[in-house]
C-alpha cells in the first residue's frame, strides 16, 4: 500500500517536473521556430514573422494552437469560443449561448464571425463598415426581439453564398426552453494543443517542434540513447567501486581505531570531504595523465575504443578499460569518503550492541564480528544513502565527463545548454527525473523487502 | 576564536577588502598638489612622472591582462616587471594576475554563497516551521465531502465565469455549495474514515520531489535556458538547496515540542509568540548556525562547479572555478589549478568544521 501511494506520488511530481520544463520550453527567451529554421534554407535575418513561409511552419509545428488549455464549462457553451479574438464578441456569445441554452446556433453565430473576421466573404468594402455597425449591434442587444430585427438586417446585406447566417435568422428562431443546460458543469481537457503535442510526440521522427534538436536535426531520443549507456555505465561501475572500498576502509578503521593514525586519517578524512570533485579530477589528470610528468593513464575519453569504433559491444567495452580509471576515481572520490564517515558512525552504533557483547563472550574475533554481524546491520541504515546515491552521481557526472571529454549524458547537457538546444535539455531534464523517482521507488521496495529480513536476521542471532 | 573561524574570516575580510588589496589604480595619488582617491572611481587616471602614488598590495586587476607576462608564468619563473609588480602566484595565458583571481573569486564565492544560502534558509525555515506546527492536519475531510468537492469546484467555476447572472445571486450560490459541502460532514458516517489534508505531509512530498532532481543538472538545463548572471545564480542555487534546511527544522522543533519544558511553557499560559521567542528560537539558534553553514558550502561548492563547466558567472567575472577551468586547459599551468583549487577546500573545511561543530547531534554528516 506504501509502495502504491508511492507510485502515485511519483507519477504526480513526474506530471509537475513536465509541466514545469514545458513552461520552460514555452516562455524561453528564445524563438523557437527561428532556431529551427536558422540553418535550414531560410536565414534568420531574413524571415520575417509575417512572411508566409513563417506563418506556414507556425501552423504545421501547432504552434499556432494554444499552449495548453482545459475549460470549465456548461452544456449550453460550445468550447471553441476560445478561439474568438475580441472580448465583446465572446462575451455576446457566452451571454446568448447561457441565456438561451442552445449551443448550435449560436455555433453558427460564432462560426460566421469567423469568417467575417477572415474576410472569406468578398463583401464590397462600401459594405463593409455598415456591416460591422450591425454586428456591433447585434453584440450589445440584450433583448431577444430587437436581436432577431437586427439579424435580419444583417444578413440582407451579406452574400447569398453564406447561407448558414440567413438560415439561422429565418429557420431558426432562437429559443428560450434551454436554460437549464446552463447549470449543468462540464470539464473539457482538450488535446489540439502544444502541451499534449509535445508530450505525445517526444519520440516520434517527423513531428512537433520540441521532439527535434534544433542544433543537429536528429531525435532527441536517438541523441540520448548512446551517451546514456556510456553514463549508466560509468555510474554503476562507481557505485561498485565506492561499496567496496568505503566498507573495507571503515571497517579497517574501525577495527583500529585506538591506533594513533586513525585519529589522523579521521581529519584527514574530513577534509578530503570538503575537496571539490572537479578539482580532484583536474589534479589527477595533471598528473597521471600529463606528457610532462606522468602519462599512465589516459585522460581522453573520446579516444576509447569503446567510442572510437561505431561497434558499441562488451569487448571493446573490456578493451577499454584504462580510460575509466581516472574518471571513476574523480567520481567516486567523494563519496566514498563521505560514505565511510557514514559507515564508521554506524559501526560505532551497532558495536555497542547486546549482540556484539554476546559475540565477545563466546569468543569471537574481533574483526569477525566487524565483517559478519556488524557491517550487515550497520550497511542496513547507511542504505538510505547508497539509492540516493545513483542521482548525485548523474549530477556528478557532469563535471567528470567535462573533465574527461566522455561522450555521456552530461557532457551532452553542457553542449545542449551552450547552444541553448531547449527540446534536448528539457528532455534530458525530464529523463534524470525519472531515472530519480525510479531510484525512489527501489529505496522504498528494498527498504520493505530485503532490510526487513535483515532485522529479521538480526534478530535470531541476538 | 577558533582556527574555523579565522579562516572564514580571512576570507571575508579578503572578499570585503577586494577593491583595496586588488586594483590596478592607485589608492592614493598626489598630482599637482590634488589629493585623490582613483580606486574609488570608475574612470582611469593617468600617472604622471612627478605624481607620487600608492598601489594596492596587489597592483591588478582580476581579469585584467598584462601582455609583457602572457602565456602562463609560472610563479618562479623571470618575469618581465619590477619586484612590486611582480606576479607572485603566476599567470594565465592572457597574463592576468592570478593572486587578483583568487581575490575576486573569494568576493563572488562568498558573495553567492552568503545570499543563497539566505534564500534556502527563509524557505527551509518557513516550511519546517509550518510543517511542524500543522502536525495533526489543518484541515480534515470527511470522504463524502471530499467526493462532494469536485463537482462543488467545477460548478462554482463555471457559476462565476461563464453564467449571466447578477453577482448576488452568484454569492447567493457560492455559499449555498459551501453550506452543501459543511452539512455533508455533519452527516454522520459508520466508519472513521476521513482524509487528512496535512502540510506535514504536503511538505515531506515537496522536499521529496526538490531533492530528487540532481541540483547541478537543473541548474545547468535552466542556466542555459535562461539568462546568466549573478542574481539567477543566487535564485536558483537559493531555491535548490532549503530541503535539508526543512527537513532539520521540522524534526527539531518536533523534538522540542515534545519536551517537558514546552509543555511547562504551554500550560502557564504563555502566549505563542513568548513561546517562540524564549524556548523556540535558543534552541534552535545553533542548528540553524550548522544548517546554515552546510548550505553555504553546498552553494560555494556549487557556484565553483558552475564555473569550471562555464555556466557560472559572466565572462568577466573570475572566480575559483574559472580559474581552474583556464588551468585545466594546459598541461603545465600546476599554479591554476592548485591555488584557487586550496582555497576553495580550506573554505569549504572550514565551513564544514563549524558546521560539524555546532551540530552536536550530527545530523546530515
Amino acid at each position: 500500500m506504501r509502495i502504491l501511494g508511492k507510485v502515485v506520488f511519483v507519477i504526480a511530481s513526474l506530471f509537475l517536473v513536465i509541466a514545469f520544463s514545458f513552461s520552460l520550453m514555452r516562455y524561453q527567451s528564445k524563438r523557437p521556430l527561428q532556431a529551427v529554421t536558422a540553418n535550414n534554407n531560410f536565414s534568420q535575418h531574413t524571415l520575417s514573422v509575417y512572411d508566409p513561409v513563417y506563418l506556414s511552419f507556425y501552423h504545421q509545428y501547432g504552434l499556432d494552437l494554444p499552449s495548453f488549455y482545459f475549460s470549465i464549462s456548461n452544456l449550453a457553451l460550445p468550447d471553441s469560443f476560445k478561439y474568438l479574438p475580441a472580448t465583446g464578441e465572446k462575451d455576446f456569445l457566452i451571454y446568448w449561448s447561457c441565456k438561451t441554452g442552445d449551443p448550435i446556433t449560436i455555433h453558427k453565430v460564432y462560426k460566421s464571425l469567423i469568417n467575417f473576421h477572415n474576410e472569406e466573404w468578398g463583401i464590397p468594402p462600401s459594405q463593409v463598415l455598415k456591416l460591422q455597425r450591425l454586428l456591433n449591434q447585434v453584440i450589445t442587444s440584450r433583448n431577444i426581439d430587437t436581436l432577431n430585427n437586427y439579424y435580419a438586417q444583417y444578413v440582407d446585406i451579406l452574400p447569398h453564398e453564406s447561407l448558414t447566417f440567413g438560415e439561422i435568422a429565418k429557420v431558426e428562431k432562437i429559443k428560450t426552453d434551454w436554460i437549464w443546460k446552463q447549470w449543468v458543469p462540464t470539464f473539457h481537457l482538450h488535446t489540439s494543443n502544444q502541451f499534449a503535442l509535445w508530450l505525445y510526440d517526444w519520440s516520434s521522427d517527423n513531428k512537433g517542434i520540441y521532439a527535434k534538436s534544433w542544433i543537429t536535426k536528429n531525435t532527441v531520443s536517438s541523441l540520448i540513447k548512446k551517451p546514456l549507456l556510456i553514463t549508466l555505465i560509468i555510474t554503476l561501475i562507481t557505485i561498485l567501486m565506492i561499496v567496496v572500498y568505503s566498507i573495507v576502509i571503515a571497517a579497517e578503521l574501525f577495527l583500529n581505531k585506538e591506533k594513533k593514525w586513525v585519529v589522523i586519517m579521521q581529519s584527514v578524512f574530513h577534509f578530503l570531504y570538503s575537496i571539490p570533485t572537479f578539482f580532484i579530477g583536474a589534479l589527477l589528470i595533471f598528473i597521471f595523465a600529463n606528457p610532462y610528468q606522468l602519462q599512465i593513464f589516459p585522460a581522453n575519453f573520446s579516444f576509447a575504443p569503446l567510442v572510437e569504433n561505431d561497434s558499441f559491444n562488451f569487448i571493446s567495452l573490456l578493451k577499454s578499460w584504462s580510460y575509466f580509471i581516472l574518471p571513476v576515481i574523480t567520481l567516486s572520490f567523494g563519496a566514498i569518503v563521505f560514505f565511510t564517515l557514514m559507515l564508521y558512525r554506524s559501526f560505532e552504533e551497532e558495536y555497542s550492541k547486546n549482540y556484539v557483547l554476546s559475540a565477545k563472550m563466546m569468543g569471537v574475533s574481533n574483526r569477525t564480528i566487524v565483517y559478519k554481524f556488524v557491517l550487515k546491520n550497520a550497511i542496513y541504515y547507511s542504505s538510505t544513502f547508497l539509492f540516493l546515491l545513483f542521482p548525485a552521481l548523474l549530477s556528478g557526472s557532469v563535471i567528470v565527463e567535462q573533465l574527461f571529454s566522455i561522450a555521456g549524458i552530461g557532457n551532452l547537457l553542457i553542449t545542449s545548454a551552450r547552444s541553448q538546444d531547449v527540446p534536448v535539455l528539457i528532455n534530458l531534464f525530464g529523463l534524470i527525473g525519472f531515472i530519480t523517482a525510479l531510484c525512489f521507488i527501489s529505496l522504498d521496495y528494498f527498504q520493505q523487502k530485503i532490510a526487513g529480513r535483515l532485522l529479521s536476521n538480526k534478530e535470531v542471532k541476538e | 576564536m577558533k582556527w574555523k573561524f579565522k579562516i572564514i574570516l580571512f576570507f571575508a575580510l579578503m572578499a570585503i577588502l577586494a577593491p583595496i588589496i586588488s586594483n590596478d589604480k592607485p589608492l592614493l595619488l598626489i598630482s599637482n598638489n590634488q589629493i585623490s582617491f582613483p580606486f574609488l572611481t570608475e574612470e582611469y587616471k593617468l600617472i604622471g612622472e612627478n605624481d607620487f602614488y600608492i598601489m594596492p598590495l596587489v597592483p591588478y586587476r582580476a581579469g585584467a591582462s598584462d601582455f609583457n607576462n602572457a602565456d602562463f608564468k609560472s610563479p618562479f619563473d623571470s618575469q618581465n616587471n619590477s619586484l612590486l609588480y611582480r606576479h607572485w602566484l603566476g599567470t594565465t595565458l592572457r597574463g592576468c594576475d592570478v593572486l587578483a583571481g583568487i581575490i575576486s573569486g573569494a568576493r563572488y564565492a562568498l558573495i553567492v554563497g552568503f545570499f543563497s544560502a539566505l534564500i534556502s534558509l527563509v524557505i527551509g525555515l518557513l516550511l519546517g516551521a509550518g510543517a511542524a506546527f500543522s502536525k495533526n492536519g489543518l484541515l480534515r475531510l470527511t470522504w463524502l465531502q471530499l467526493l462532494m468537492l469536485i463537482p462543488l469546484l467545477l460548478f462554482n467555476f463555471n457559476l462565476f465565469f461563464n453564467i449571466p447572472t447578477s453577482i448576488f445571486m452568484k454569492c447567493f450560490l457560492f455559499l449555498l455549495s459551501l453550506a452543501v459541502l459543511i452539512f455533508c460532514r455533519g452527516i454522520k458516517s459508520k466508519s472513521n474514515l476521513g482524509v487528512k489534508i496535512n502540510f506535514e505531509n504536503a511538505e515531506s512530498q515537496l522536499t521529496i520531489l526538490f531533492s530528487s532532481v540532481p541540483r547541478l543538472f537543473f541548474i545547468v538545463a535552466i542556466m542555459g535556458i535562461l539568462h546568466q548572471g549573478i542574481l539567477t545564480l543566487i535564485i536558483l542555487l537559493g531555491i535548490t538547496g532549503w530541503m535539508e534546511i526543512a527537513r532539520v527544522v521540522r524534526s527539531e522543533i518536533q523534538k522540542i515540542q515534545s519536551m517537558d519544558y514546552y509543555a511547562a511553557a504551554k500550560l502557564s499560559g504563555a502566549s505563542w509568540m513568548r513561546i517562540t521567542v524564549k524556548q523556540l528560537l535558543p534552541n534552535l539558534k545553533s542548528l540553524l548556525m550548522a544548517v546554515f553553514a552546510f548550505s553555504f558550502a553546498g552553494a560555494i561548492m556549487s557556484e565553483a562547479s558552475l564555473s569550471f563547466l562555464g555556466f557560472g558567472l559572466a565572462a568577466n567575472q573570475v572566480t575559483w572555478g574559472s580559474l581552474i577551468l583556464e588551468g585545466k586547459e594546459s598541461f603545465h599551468a600546476w599554479w591554476l589549478i592548485l591555488f584557487p583549487g586550496l582555497c576553495l577546500s580550506l573554505c569549504l573545511y572550514a565551513l564544514f568544521a563549524i558546521a560539524r561543530g555546532w551540530n552536536n547531534d550530527n545530523y546530515s554528516l
